[in-house]
């Protein structure tokens, strides 16, 4: 009982936006989650007699052009994005820590060479260099996943860089020289934790745009591939029936709006914390 | 025990260090600056020498050369015993505040890699003893603990290797006098129980005359005057030393 | 005359979850033209102090109750705009950052000339000869030279005697200063304390010296109060509190001033 005293107490400590944010980002998880598993109508099965059907006890979202339920679909479409959005950001964070931390370590000409690469690459908006990697890399879920990353790797690299140039100068890294650890032991095992504030709240951010860029690509018709649903894959068809159904668009952009809320007041919120 | 006190450590001889200013990339020149400027000193086994002087004298820079943290400079610096490690002036930024006291200590020796776990960390709770912090403070992280618990967990980090060469750069400025007192007092025990010879840089007059027994006064990265604390201070030969003196209104 | 009474000052901090009491029941009072000394360690109260006397503690997330009374006025809890006509004016603050208390894109002249612009209704050249006049004031060579000049082509010793001809160009009654010469070199400590006790004889200013260094206390202020974990632990003449402190703690920090004495470590273990 005390435990859970203290628990809330701790709880209610943080700051209102992270408090907010972790609880939408919470029920968003939970829903997908559940939405691997099961889905109230099998997500791809069409019905002709409800087409376009409109919010109801039985299809609470509705049904879309070809009659299938658009909660599933939702359900299933957040997943898709969901997981498209964590692969890019774990590719983009994985090519963004090594990448700052060299440059921001060691300085100098390699610091110098690094850093206009990814300069030029920043001076692109990251979906259009992942529209271009899409066009080598070709269509699909996995291949949108490397492009995206790729794309989403110099602007966390930029955000580790400036970490690593604050933290190089510090005492404590001089003191790990002076007891003989190696410039690897001291970037990834010295400084490193000390970037994980920053780059938690970054990968937030990071996700969301991550979340906007899949659906922006998807919508674009680039993106995921039919019959797999994505949420940017069921706006571009929601569009059509923009005025004869709203409410099509509305719940699956509700459903975005709702998921890029959740992680962006969480990122604000644990940034506010410092 | 005279003999062994006359063995040489540390031999500095016409040290100059550099430091660089701009980038030195393709399109500008790379620009050095003498900090130190043709060095020469020498630290005895189981001494303790001060090294006065104002900011800006080159004293961190000296003792980054000395410790092998920095390389930019030219002369000779030769070492005769193990690494020396060094303490820093500020508790704040010299312990990594990502990692958790036991850790900070057991990393030197971890790092070295030819003791087995339980024998680094029997160590680093004896070290902790020797610095006069109690058990618990081990499992606790540097924003837990005060200034001064911080600079004896800093103590006890840079002993952890059995250096024979302590080089402490302001290691008391930061904090409060009472602490201050209790600082001091620890590193002159260990200078007494392990024979530690210590390089100890102050820009505190009072604190260099209690804690050493030989000075260097530094001065815009030259050695203006050397000698025995109570010789210098009662006699000083040199117009910067006076100036220092009166001006921390020791006169005598 | 008295220049400021302090009266039952609590100082409560309330932007986190648990109140914070960082001045607890102050009592202090100062004469006109006297030099008082608040000495502490980290966290005793003494800044916070000093910032309710200048009034530049925040306005919310703090709980304050007692009085600061100036021309029996009570500072701590008067009118926003009342406020203003002693700031600079009658009361002015010197930091103890040199490096960080001037804005660096300002010429120094232009910084030191701000108050006057406030406070007076002076013509512009009667601006100029003032700011000039009290840069000599400070011992600042080629004053005209150094009206022209930004914060970053002096040193630090410089920028703080800035600081100072800042402050006590409208002068002002009372002055504090809140750590003036911790960040700074012995030598230039020395030539600063020299020059607030120069400016002291004569414009008989009141100085609130606010510091650590109870060396430093000892050579400029008559009168001390001691301060610990927000209480007044001690006051009374500088003199009188170093030759007999009364309170155990007075007695610990004392003997905690290095002195040029070898210390022996026999007596007691660390």
């Amino acid at each position: 009982m005390g435990k859970l005293t203290a628990r809330l107490e701790e709880w209610k400590k943080k700051p209102f936006l992270l408090r907010i944010g972790l609880i939408m980002t919470g029920i968003s998880i939970f829903f997908i989650f559940v939405g691997i598993f099961v889905t109230p109508y099998d997500p791809e099965a069409m019905d002709a007699s409800s087409k376009l059907a409109g919010i109801s006890f039985k299809h609470i979202m509705g049904c879309d052009n070809f009659g299938r339920d658009v909660f599933s679909r939702v359900l299933k479409g957040s997943a898709t994005t969901l997981f498209i959005a964590t692969g890019t950001i774990g590719i983009g964070i994985t090519g963004g820590i090594l990448i700052g931390a060299f440059a921001g370590y060691f300085g100098g000409v390699l610091d110098e060479l690094l850093m206009r690469i990814n300069d030029a690459a920043l001076a692109f908006p990251s979906v259009l260099l992942a529209l271009v990697l899409i066009s080598l890399f070709g269509t699909g879920k996995y291949q949108i996943i490397l492009s995206m990353g790729i794309a989403f790797i110099p602007s966390f690299a930029r955000i580790v860089r400036g970490e690593f140039i604050r933290y190089r100068e510090m005492d404590y890294v001089q003191q790990a020289k002076l007891i003989g650890a190696g410039s690897f032991r001291i970037m990834f095992v010295h400084i490193l934790p000390n970037t994980f504030r920053v780059l938690v709240s970054s990968i937030l951010i990071g996700f969301n745009n991550a979340v906007l860029a899949e659906a922006g690509l998807s919508f674009l018709g680039i993106g995921v591939q039919p019959p797999d649903a994505s949420l940017g894959r069921m706006l571009s068809e929601a569009q059509a029936y923009l005025f004869s159904r709203p409410g099509y668009a509305l719940c699956v952009g509700g459903t975005l709006i709702f998921i890029i809320l959740g992680f962006s007041f969480s990122g604000e919120g644990i940034g506010r914390k410092v | 025990m005279t003999n062994r006190n006359e063995e040489i450590l540390l031999e500095v001889k016409n040290l100059s260090t550099y430091y660089q200013q701009g980038q030195g990339l393709l399109f500008t020149s790379k620009k050095q600056k003498q900090v130190c400027k043709e060095i020469s000193f020498s630290i005895k086994r189981g001494e303790v020498v001060g090294l006065l002087g104002e900011s800006g004298s080159g004293k961190t820079t000296l003792a980054k050369a000395i410790t092998g943290i920095t390389r930019n400079h030219t002369g000779e610096i030769s070492l005769y015993c193990n690494r020396p490690q060094m303490i820093f002036q500020d508790p704040y930024g010299s312990l990594n505040p990502a990692k958790k006291v036991l850790w900070t200590l057991e990393e030197p020796l971890r790092i070295q890699g030819n003791s087995s776990k339980a024998l680094i960390r029997k160590k680093a709770f004896e070290m902790l003893e020797q610095v006069g912090l109690e058990r618990k403070i081990a499992e606790r992280y540097p924003s837990q603990l005060s200034g001064g618990q911080r600079q004896r967990v800093c103590i006890a980090e840079a002993l952890m290797l059995d250096p024979k060469l302590l080089i402490a750069d302001e290691p008391v400025s930061a904090l409060d006098v009472t602490i201050q007192a209790q600082i001091i007092r620890l590193l002159l025990k260990l200078h007494r129980d392990r024979n530690l010879s210590i390089l100890f840089i102050s820009h505190d007059l009072r604190v260099i005359y209690q804690m050493c027994d030989r000075a260097l006064v530094m001065r815009d990265g030259q050695i203006v005057e050397e000698g025995e604390v109570s010789t210098l201070y009662s006699h000083p030969t040199h117009a910067y030393t006076r100036q220092l003196l009166e001006a921390a209104g020791i006169s005598q | 005359m008295t220049l400021l009474e302090i009266k039952h000052l609590n100082i409560e901090f309330h932007d986190h979850l648990i109140p914070e009491t960082v001045v607890f029941d102050l009592n202090l009072q100062m004469e006109e033209g006297e030099i008082v000394g608040i000495v502490g360690e980290s966290g005793s109260g003494k800044t916070m102090t000093a910032l309710a006397v200048a009034g530049l503690l925040p306005r919310h997330g703090m709980k304050k109750t007692g009085e600061i009374l100036f021309d029996s006025r009570n500072l701590l809890f008067c009118d926003r705009k009342v406020l203003r006509t002693y700031q600079g004016r009658e009361i002015a603050m010197v930091f103890q950052e040199p490096m960080t208390s001037l804005n660096p894109v300002k010429k120094i002249g232009w910084q030191v000339e701000e108050s006057l612009k406030i406070h007076t209704d002076l013509s512009e050249e009667e601006r100029y000869s003032r700011v000039v006049q009290v840069l000599q004031d400070v011992e600042l060579k080629n004053p005209e030279e150094i009206y022209h000049k930004y914060p970053h082509e002096l040193s630090g010793g410089m920028r703080q005697r800035v600081m100072i001809a800042a402050a006590i160009v409208c002068n002002p009654r009372l002055l504090i200063a809140d750590e003036i010469t911790t960040a700074l070199d012995v030598t230039i400590q020395d030539q600063i304390i020299k020059l607030l006790l120069k400016i002291n004889k004569a414009t008989k200013m009141g100085i609130l010296f606010i510091s650590h260094d109870l060396s430093l206390i000892r050579r400029i202020c008559n009168r001390v109060a001691v301060m610990k974990d927000g209480y007044l632990v001690e006051e009374g003449l500088t003199d009188q509190i170093y030759q007999n402190p009364i309170q155990e703690y007075t007695k610990r920090l004392i003997a905690a001033v290095p002195k040029c004495e070898k210390i022996s470590l026999e007596e007691e273990e660390v």
